[in-house]
Formats: C-alpha cells, sequence, structure tokens
C-alpha cells in the first residue's frame, strides 16, 4: 500500500455525499427538550474559563504595577541598611 | 450536484468561486443566530427548533463520515443538539455558533468512536466485497475505485485504529480541515494533531497492508 493509493482511497472518500436529515428531524430534538428541558447554568468554572485570559492580564498589570513601585521607592527612598542604622540611633538616643 | 458539506472553521478560507466550482454549496454561518440565542435564553425555547433547522444539514454532514446507519446517525445529531442545549449557558458568542456546534459534534463522534472501539470484540478484518479486493490487490494506481467501495475498504482498516486516529484522518484527509480547524475542534494542540495525524497515517497503511494480504 503506498502512499498513491492512499490518497487515492481517501479522494473517494471525498465524493461521498452527507445524506439530508429526515423530515421533523428539528420537532424530534425539541419533543426530547420538551421532555427533559434541565439545562446546565453557567459554574463558576465555566465563569472562570470564560474570564481567564483577563483575569491573567489584570494578575499581570497588578505585578507590573507591584515591581515598578518597588523600584521607585526602593531608589528613591533610603535603603534598608540605612533604615535600619538610623532606627538603631534613634533606639540608643532614647535609652 | 451540489453537495452540502462540513464546512471550515473559517467560512471565508476558500474563495467562493473555488467551492462553486468544486460544485460544494457552503452554508456560511447565519448572522442573526446571536439574536436567536438571545430569545432562546429569554425563555423562548420553541425558537430553538430554528436553530437545529439552521444547522442540521452541517452536523449529519460532520457526523455521517463516523456513523453509516441512518438510525445511529440521527440519534448522533440529536445528541448534538441536545448537548448544545444543555449547555448553551457556556456559549460566550465569542466564535459563531455554528463553529461551537461543530466542536459539539466532533466530540460526540469521537465518544461514539470510543463506544463502538469498546463494544467491538471481533479483532480480526471483517470480509470485503469482491470489488474492494480487486482494488486492493491491484498494483495499477489509475484502477477506479467509487465511494462506496472506498468506504467499505477503509470502514475496515479502520476497525484496526484507535478512535483518535480516525478521528484524526477523517478531519484532515477526508474532510480536508486544517491543522488549526483539528486543533480548534478536539482542543488538541497543534503539535499533538500533527503527530497524531502522521502516526495514524502509518498505522491506517499496516492495517491496509493487513487488508491485502488477507
Amino acid at each position: 500500500m503506498n502512499n498513491q493509493k492512499l490518497d487515492q482511497l481517501f479522494r473517494a472518500l471525498k465524493r461521498e455525499t452527507p445524506p439530508a436529515p429526515p423530515e421533523g428531524f428539528d420537532l424530534l430534538v425539541t419533543q426530547q427538550i420538551r421532555r427533559n428541558p434541565a439545562r446546565t447554568d453557567l459554574t463558576i468554572s465555566d465563569l472562570l474559563s470564560r474570564w481567564r485570559p483577563r483575569l491573567a492580564l489584570a494578575a499581570v498589570a497588578v505585578i507590573a504595577v507591584c515591581l515598578a513601585g518597588e523600584f521607585v521607592y526602593s531608589t528613591n527612598g533610603p535603603s534598608l541598611s540605612e533604615s535600619a542604622a538610623q532606627l538603631s540611633i534613634q533606639e540608643f538616643a532614647e535609652n | 450536484m451540489t453537495a452540502v458539506v462540513a464546512q471550515p472553521l473559517a467560512c471565508f478560507g476558500e474563495p467562493r468561486a473555488d467551492k462553486l466550482r468544486r460544485g460544494l454549496r457552503y452554508e456560511c454561518p447565519v448572522s442573526d443566530d446571536a439574536e436567536l440565542l438571545q430569545r432562546i435564553r429569554n425563555g423562548a425555547q420553541e425558537e430553538f427548533a430554528e436553530l437545529v433547522r439552521r444547522h442540521q444539514s452541517h452536523v449529519f454532514a460532520i457526523l455521517y463520515r463516523y456513523e453509516r446507519d441512518h438510525h445511529r446517525l440521527e440519534d448522533l445529531a440529536q445528541e448534538t443538539f441536545l448537548k448544545a442545549w444543555r449547555s448553551l449557558g457556556q456559549f460566550d458568542g465569542r466564535a459563531p455558533f455554528q463553529h461551537w456546534l461543530s466542536k459539539i459534534a466532533v466530540h460526540a463522534a469521537l465518544d461514539h468512536l470510543r463506544k463502538q472501539k469498546r463494544s467491538q470484540r471481533e479483532i480480526g478484518f471483517p470480509d470485503l466485497g469482491e470489488d474492494a479486493l480487486d482494488w486492493l490487490h491491484n498494483e495499477d494506481k489509475q484502477s477506479d475505485l467509487d465511494a462506496r467501495q472506498a468506504r467499505e475498504i477503509l470502514d475496515a482498516a479502520m476497525r484496526r485504529l484507535s478512535s483518535e486516529d480516525q478521528l484524526v484522518l477523517t478531519l484532515l484527509e477526508i474532510e480536508d480541515r486544517s491543522v488549526k480547524e483539528i486543533s480548534a475542534l478536539t482542543g488538541w494542540t497543534a503539535v499533538t494533531v500533527r503527530v497524531r495525524a502522521l502516526r495514524a497515517r502509518a498505522r491506517l497503511r499496516k492495517a491496509l497492508e493487513g487488508l491485502e494480504k488477507k
């Protein structure tokens, strides 16, 4: 069985025509629905998956804002060692 | 003769003239599905029949590749529409309704293939008709093969393949869907689709060789 023969097989199948839906098929479906009309409401997981791209973007934005804030504060404000030294001097002076 | 075929995910993917030249009639998604869906969501349950009428040919066109028996095909199509009805709340309207329905139909087909596979006890090849056997044994590449014989041969060989292999080959090789479309329909990644298709084709060839030797 070579590739050409396999392709010939697939080509022959492409010529198949699908059967038309039977008359009144839509009514059959609606009858079934009437018998069992329960519809699944949205679950939390459905909602989360629907909002997932937006939630992910929002999370990235929050992380970016926090990092930017940290960067600005660390470049303009006193460093941790300076603050600690200042605190210990204050403490020492009070005592 | 015009035939209704399973529509590609992007309705505008193929120029209209090409579709007409190939004698195919593509039914493009109806623009007011959204309006109809809104009415159904607001409680107009009977309007669902209109939605079924609009999309039934498309659903039958997808499913008949996996089920030849008319009664079982009808059951499968009903199951698809019932699933769509039950999970209508999950349809977010970001893609056309027909794409979403196609996904449900493909998953229904896959479940159906899995059930068939489970109930299939016989592992040998079924008997083929004389014409089909002639074609298999004929080395002449030009020898003619009609759709019925091709179906007979393929059905016999496909029994050896997994449900996933059958699905990917049908979508890719017979329905001419792109890897991207198959990925969207099945939820598999594009790489998975490519790898699965390659392996499935090799397994099918092996199964056909088994039929030839039989």
